[in-house]
């Protein structure tokens, strides 16, 4: 398409290269004029169309990779929080075990958040008195389904626990499933569940 | 011959305000070219990612259940889902199986409760998968349930997606 419309604006272009010539035939060049601006006119509006239309589906394509990349780093920071909150879960140590929960609640929202902060008194009373500890590890995780505002994902967990009533720690397998709802750019828990 | 250096002047600016717009053109050809094709590696993608989860879902399934009454039927569905370590150790099981499993009047149900494509890249994937298997047999006197987590990768293979390796984690 370009060099299409590039051959009328060549004819001009060498019109000027024979300017010193030009000026002595003052007539041809007043004769000619009126048949150049025809083609560089038609060769400009080509372009401008062409670069207007280029434009916007720049524009367009621009838009859509953004918002794709966009729900990549989405996607990321998702699984991210649902892989520290698998962990906070399942990990806790009777000697500081008040900031241990507290790191779960502070992750959490919605009714999640009140029924697990509710619940705070009994957990810290019976991990306490077990002298319970467990070491979570997720083996394996991954999200299930995300929009811009709710994740699922899953994540296989291992946790080493031990307490006064066992001998040695023993090892619990988790699958838990953990809903997460961005609230002003973070992902926080808004339920943690083993799939059962 | 001012009306002609009007001219030159003018065309100089022409053809200068020309090259920009050939040059800008190009580059924003280029972006759309370059943008689209990146969109398109996306979607298909997404595709993959949805054939993935619907082939582990099956394939997985099919292998962690089985009837006494139809091993050799459940054999063959099976054997096509799953190719190199999955499809050996698949056929190595079976062999016990079609002795035992009758004796036993064994049958094991399983359900995938949920899945996520943990990575996905060409003609690979690895698939991460919570399933349910209820057994059943003479000896029980109600149904078993299992809870496993199983790790699976895919392979592509002439358009499907197969099973490769099978393993609870």
């Amino acid at each position: 398409m370009i060099s299409d419309t590039a051959e009328p604006e060549s004819e001009t272009m060498s019109d000027d290269e024979l300017d010193p010539v030009q000026e002595t035939v003052q007539e041809t060049v007043q004769e000619r004029p009126p048949a150049a601006p025809p083609g560089r006119g038609l060769f400009a509006a080509v372009l401008v169309l062409a670069l207007l239309v280029a434009l916007v589906a720049a524009g367009w394509t621009l838009r859509d990779v953004r918002r794709e990349h966009t729900s990549h780093q989405r996607d990321t920071a998702a699984l991210a929080a649902a892989r520290e909150a698998a962990v906070a879960f399942t990990s806790y140590d009777y000697r500081h075990i008040g900031s241990d929960l507290n790191r779960v609640a502070d992750r959490s929202t919605g009714r999640f958040r009140q029924q697990f902060t509710k619940a705070l008194g009994a957990l810290t009373q019976a991990i306490k008195k077990a002298h319970g500890v467990s070491h979570g590890d997720v083996t394996e995780a991954g999200l299930v389904r995300s929009t811009d505002t709710t994740a699922v994902a899953i994540a296989a967990v291992d946790a080493s626990i031990t307490n006064s009533s066992t001998k040695g720690p023993s090892t619990r397998r988790y699958r838990l499933q953990i809903t997460l709802e961005r609230v002003d750019g973070d992902w926080l828990i808004s339920d943690i569940s083993p799939v059962a | 011959m001012s009306d002609t250096r009007t001219r030159l002047h003018s065309t100089g600016r022409g053809r200068l305000a020309s090259a920009i717009a050939a040059i800008l053109l190009v580059v924003a050809v280029a972006v759309v070219a370059a943008g689209q094709w990146w969109l398109h590696q996306q979607r298909s993608h997404d595709t993959d990612e949805a054939d993935v989860r619907s082939a582990a879902d099956d394939a997985v399934t099919s292998v962690l259940s089985y009837d006494y009454r139809r091993l050799q039927a459940g054999m063959r569905a099976t054997t096509p889902l799953l190719t190199g370590d999955a499809r050996s150790q698949y056929l190595d099981l079976q062999k016990p199986l079609l002795h035992t499993a009758p004796k036993l009047q064994a049958v094991v149900d399983a359900q995938v409760k949920t899945m996520s494509v943990l990575d996905l890249s060409g003609d690979s994937a690895r698939v991460l998968l919570f399933v349910d298997q209820t057994s059943s047999s003479k000896w029980l006197s109600r149904p078993q349930l299992d809870q496993s987590r199983i790790l699976v990768t895919m392979t592509r293979s002439s358009g499907h997606w197969l099973v490769s390796t099978l393993a609870a984690i």
